[in-house]
């Protein structure tokens, strides 16, 4: 799938913007807050939602208007092509309408557009705190599988409920009771949500491990694994589940607050067997993230019969040529992609000539 | 503000009413004052009235003209079925369809602890005493599918299966007559979830 048209207005530093990208590798070249990283955030935007790096919607305001208006255009070939209209306003919730349909529902949304972003620090996913690894789950799932964003939605709705409950249950007549239907529903919905996270964790570690040790040219072998408080050796996960509820039930109910499910659970990278968040350089979890995210596009591919499209925040200068050659390898006519940089001194020919290179400035984007 | 003041106090208590924003509160404000007296006096009227007549039914709690409403006092209707529904407007629409002859109850509520309304603040004793009181062959639980629908459908199903009576949760899935290309993924998704053989 490529982006075909790109319209901007009053995004960011974007007064008004309408851009139509190549199919293959877009190169942007800008100096710092210029617009790049907002120009990948639109796309990223479109595709999932929300951004990565704005904390409320309001933040991709520019900066005095009202609203934004992110409109983009996209070729499928597996599906039918679409156009997502995004308005993002100061004070009001974001409207989305696809074909000018307007949606309600994330989980309608989220998967149309398949996006894989990769950030200047990826072994943030390694050493960071566990929520983002997580959320990268969620995520990237989400993308795949609209039914689990619905899921996700539905766990989320029990578990404040069942939060609720708990830090009340003594004020609660009836409490156990209800307690015991919360119970029954957050295993359910929790088991199915941690079934397809294993289940995608195998797939994507799978592809990562053979990308990982070809990059590290044999030396290091990582792994991937989920962890949870529940035993999800067993084959019912939905039992397992619901047996840790019945054993921590009285500790739940003393501190107010579910303690076991999806929503406590992580993932460990290991190299050689070693924890890496503990034990790896700074490097050896930068490439972890590297083969990690280079997985995730085979399997976005293999899952959505096309190839997603790929945003590269910064990450060239720093990567030495074996890393550069196996982001070149998707990059060169296998996928649409967008990759900034401040200069086009960061690149070499056999790149530069792969793509077309746009100049970003003062939020306008030229042609070269 | 800038209404005269008996104005601002329309529009103030037009704004409490639910669904009514700040703009439509304004503009029935405005078309109130530009009705007549009769039309307002019968406005008034109907808002009196269904204060002092409006009672709730003492056996299924729905709204009613006298002590028991039409539906429970009606010979026609089959009484050893209940539909089990959250609230008065969910007969309604049930009543439009006119193919449902049993009898109702509203509990008034789902269990929320979120919204703070638990088991105890629904209408969930009187409805074990209409079982426990004999006659009762088939409950209907007919509350939304939502998180908390279920929940009280769960919970409802829990305690009233042990008092001896056949209970059912009514079917979810495409909306008949509706466009596949419409429907959202939730509803797909739960209509081939509980598909059936043909």
């Amino acid at each position: 799938m490529y982006l075909t048209r790109l319209a901007l207005q009053n995004f960011r530093n974007f007064a008004d913007l309408l851009f139509h990208p190549e199919q293959g590798l877009n190169i942007l070249i800008g100096r710092n807050a210029q617009g790049k990283t907002s120009l990948l955030e639109a796309v990223y935007l479109a595709a999932t939602a929300r951004s990565w790096r704005a904390g409320r919607d309001s933040e991709m305001v520019k900066w005095k208007a009202e609203s934004a208006h992110v409109e983009a255009c996209v070729h499928r070939e597996a599906r039918n092509d679409i156009d997502i209209d995004i308005i993002l306003s100061r004070n009001e919730k974001k409207q989305i309408s696809i074909n000018t349909i307007r949606q309600n529902r994330l989980s309608d949304v989220i998967g149309q557009v398949n996006v894989v972003l990769i950030e200047p620090h990826h072994e943030e996913i390694v050493r960071g705190e566990p929520g983002r690894r997580r959320r990268f789950l969620d995520l990237e799932i989400s993308q795949i599988q609209p039914r689990y964003c619905l899921l996700l939605s539905n766990y989320r709705r029990i578990l404040d409920q069942r939060n609720r409950l708990l830090r009340e249950m003594e004020y609660r007549p009836s409490g156990s009771g209800v307690l015991q239907v919360l119970n029954e529903q957050l295993a359910s919905y929790g088991a199915e949500i941690i079934e397809r996270r294993l289940a995608f964790v195998d797939r994507i570690s799978s592809i990562a491990r053979v990308i990982h040790s070809q990059i590290t040219e044999g030396l290091e072998e990582m792994d991937v694994k989920y962890v949870s408080k529940i035993d999800i050796s067993l084959p019912d996960i939905k039992e397992s589940f619901q047996t840790r509820l019945q054993e921590i039930g009285s500790e739940e109910i003393r501190r107010g607050v579910t303690l076991v499910g999806p929503q406590r659970d992580d993932l460990v990278f290991t190299i050689n067997g070693h924890d890496a968040r503990t034990y790896a350089s700074q490097g050896q979890q930068r490439t972890i993230g590297l083969s990690l995210f280079l997985a995730e596009f085979e399997v976005m591919e293999e899952e959505s019969k096309e190839p997603p499209i790929v945003l590269l925040d910064d990450v060239m200068t720093d990567l030495d040529e074996i890393r550069r050659a196996h982001i070149f390898e998707i990059t060169s006519g296998r996928c649409q992609a967008f990759l900034t940089a401040p200069t086009k001194k960061s690149f070499d020919e056999t790149l530069l000539s792969a793509g077309k290179i746009f100049i970003v400035e003062e939020g306008r984007v030229m042609e070269e | 503000m800038h209404y005269a003041r008996p104005l601002a106090k329309l529009v103030g208590a037009l704004e409490r009413l639910p669904g009514i924003g700040p703009k439509s509160a304004q503009r029935l404000a405005f078309h109130l004052l530009h009705i007549s007296e009769d039309e307002t006096r019968s406005l008034i009227e109907a808002i009196t009235e269904v204060k002092e007549k409006i009672t709730q039914c003492k056996v299924c709690y729905n709204f009613a003209e006298a002590d028991i409403c039409n539906i429970c006092s009606s010979p026609k209707r089959e009484k050893d079925t209940i539909c089990v529904v959250a609230e008065p407007r969910d007969i309604i629409a049930i009543e439009k369809t006119n193919e449902f002859r049993g009898t109702y109850h509203v509990l008034q509520g789902v269990i929320s602890p979120m919204d703070g309304i638990g088991p105890d603040m629904l209408r969930i004793r009187e409805l074990m005493a209409r079982i426990t009181g004999g006659g009762i062959k088939e409950i209907i639980l007919a509350t939304n599918p939502t998180i908390e629908g279920d929940t009280t459908a769960m919970y409802l199903a829990g305690i009233l299966k042990p008092l001896g009576v056949k209970v059912t949760r009514i079917a979810h899935g495409m909306p008949v007559g509706g466009d596949m290309d419409y429907a959202d993924q939730a509803t797909l998704i739960r209509a081939l979830e509980w598909r059936r053989e043909i």
